[in-house]
């Protein structure tokens, strides 16, 4: 057995032919599987190099080959596989819903989803919450895509929960710097202070008579022109 | 008559002579048949990741898929595309949002899973296990991460290679084709395929990370450390009082992942990448909380374990 695993190719060694090989191929099914390898590699690269800001011409490509790197999902369409560049997309992100009766003003009155405090922040399940909470924030600015993430959030609390919903909202969770946690105050040194978290997309949750659910966006800070000082 | 030393060293180095050793080392790269333990080994690993990826769901199943669910059909079409024409993600779970019907298929996806996991049917429940990580997938886009790139070309690369020969059911059962231990081609195609897939994965991540100021300025760990509702274990504390710490493992990071792309092929540097590479996904499963990823890329990189250690290994195991 011994003499046996030593004539046999290692994978160490690519130079190195079996002797005896069980398996060969012909010259021609080396051609074509030699073609399959290259295409297919080349549309492996043409995804993934097209994952950060890709061209007009490598999101063209991609466009044309998207029933094979879609459907198979080698298309890795955004995954920040940096991990993190520091800017305010790079943050923690969650969805916080109020319902009926609820205090705006009171943070206890606010679901959060996830809730980093009552969850396992490296589980699945936890993660699925943070990306899509991430996408409704990433998506504030598009009413259609938000009304649509919104709406979903408040029909799993409407049709499951059993609960009325009256707003949703994504917030971002800011970092600390290196220097507030060596040597600022005492609210810079608490990762979780209000301080640290910023709305970037608010709705009102309507709800009919039959069940149906309407989202109407709020106005964000910023958003609503300031008043003219010649106004009464 | 005799030939100058000129017309030999000319010969040697001629175009038609470049472009045969090129074809003779690409065939050799790709097609010299190669112990199919390694698909084996790979088989049993990848498995696991698909099984933990579908276990996963079973909490939330209902609440993302499920009628009233978070992520309706509707709004999956409209963040795809879909509902312009132009989605390519096929799932069997739009098929339904009832409950029952949601957890029989969950249940029976599982099933498919584990059944690849330990060999058994092992070709058709690799594509199955494909085919269902696909659909988990493909029915919500938005909720995917690094991870489930990773498994699925380790899935889709397994589907080309006997992975039922060895370590398997399929092997123990004798319904495996072929002699357990024979050296098999396509064997040897997906284990490459899968390392080249994953060494172009190491190229996406250091490209990508020095397109941003982080990673030259050595602050990027702290930023991953700092989300507090990520990670895995609060590191501020440790990193704090030192900004040389931060910097040390922030380019260390892009230095092994750099490193790994080149020294992961040769046989004499190769041990040194792998056990580089381990240190390199233990600080970023702990600094990021991208624990599932982390993972992928650790079984990913068991496509360069030598023959010589897996057949150890397996002998051990038996």
């Amino acid at each position: 057995m011994a003499v046996r695993a030593e004539e046999r190719s290692d994978s160490s060694e690519p130079g190195r032919g079996a002797k005896g090989s069980a398996e060969g191929l012909s010259p021609q099914w080396r051609q074509f599987g030699s073609l399959a390898i290259v295409l297919h590699l080349l549309l492996v690269f043409v995804a993934l190099s097209a994952n950060y800001a890709p061209s007009a011409l490598q999101q063209r490509l991609l466009d044309v080959f998207a029933v094979y790197t879609r459907a198979l999902n080698l298309d890795p369409n955004f995954t920040p596989y940096h991990l993190t560049h520091a800017t305010e997309v790079d943050v923690d992100h969650q969805v916080q819903v109020l319902l009926e009766n609820g205090d705006a003003s009171n943070p206890a009155d606010w679901v959060s989803v996830p809730n980093v405090h009552e969850e396992l922040t490296i589980s699945e399940p936890y993660r699925r919450r943070q990306r899509f909470a991430k996408v409704l924030s990433l998506f504030a600015d598009d009413d259609a895509t938000a009304g649509h993430l919104a709406r979903g959030m408040a029909s799993q609390f409407v049709h499951q929960r059993d609960l009325q919903p009256t707003r949703v909202r994504a917030r971002a969770h800011l970092l600390q710097s290196w220097t507030d946690v060596r040597a600022g105050s005492v609210q810079q040194r608490d990762p979780f202070d209000p301080s640290y978290y910023d709305v970037r997309y608010d709705a009102r949750i309507l709800i009919g008579p039959a069940g149906s659910i309407d989202v109407l966006k709020t106005a964000t800070a910023g958003e609503v022109a300031r008043p003219d000082a010649s106004e009464p | 008559m005799k030939s100058s030393p000129t017309d030999a060293s000319a010969a040697d180095h001629s175009p038609a002579r470049l472009s045969q050793q090129f074809g003779e080392r690409w065939n050799r790269f790709w097609f010299d048949p190669l112990d199919p333990i390694h698909v084996a080994v790979l088989r049993s690993l990848v498995g696991c990741l698909a099984v933990y990826y579908l276990v996963t769901f079973t909490p939330d199943l209902v609440y993302w898929f499920g009628d009233g669910g978070v992520l309706s059909r509707e709004t999956v079409a409209h963040l795809t595309g879909a509902d312009q024409g132009w989605g390519f993600r096929a799932s069997f779970l739009n098929l339904t949002t009832s409950p029952t019907v949601l957890w029989v298929f969950h249940g029976l996806s599982i099933l498919v899973a584990i059944l690849f996991t330990v060999g058994l049917l092992s070709r058709v429940m690799n594509v199955l296990t494909l085919l269902v990580v696909l659909s988990y997938i493909h029915r919500g886009p938005i909720l995917t991460g690094p991870f489930e790139p990773i498994l699925c070309f380790l899935l889709l690369y397994l589907c080309l290679a006997p992975t039922g020969r060895r370590l398997s059911l399929d092997g123990r059962f004798g319904w495996s084709r072929g002699a357990s231990d024979a050296p098999s081609v396509s064997a040897r195609v997906a284990t490459r395929l899968i390392q080249v897939h994953l060494v172009a994965i190491y190229g996406l991540i250091v490209t990508n990370q020095l397109a941003g100021e982080a990673w030259w300025n050595g602050e990027a760990v702290w930023w991953l450390a700092a989300r507090s509702e990520s990670r895995l274990a609060d590191l501020t504390g440790l990193l704090a009082p030192s900004l040389f710490l931060i910097n040390a493992l922030t380019h260390a990071i892009v230095l092994i992942e750099i490193g790994f792309i080149v020294l992961v092929w040769p046989r004499l540097t190769r041990p040194y990448a792998l056990a580089a590479s381990c240190l390199l996904w233990l600080l970023i499963g702990v600094t990021s909380g991208l624990v599932s990823f982390a993972a992928a890329m650790l079984v990913g990189n068991a496509a360069f374990i030598s023959t010589a250690t897996l057949r150890r290994l397996a002998a051990r195991g038996d």
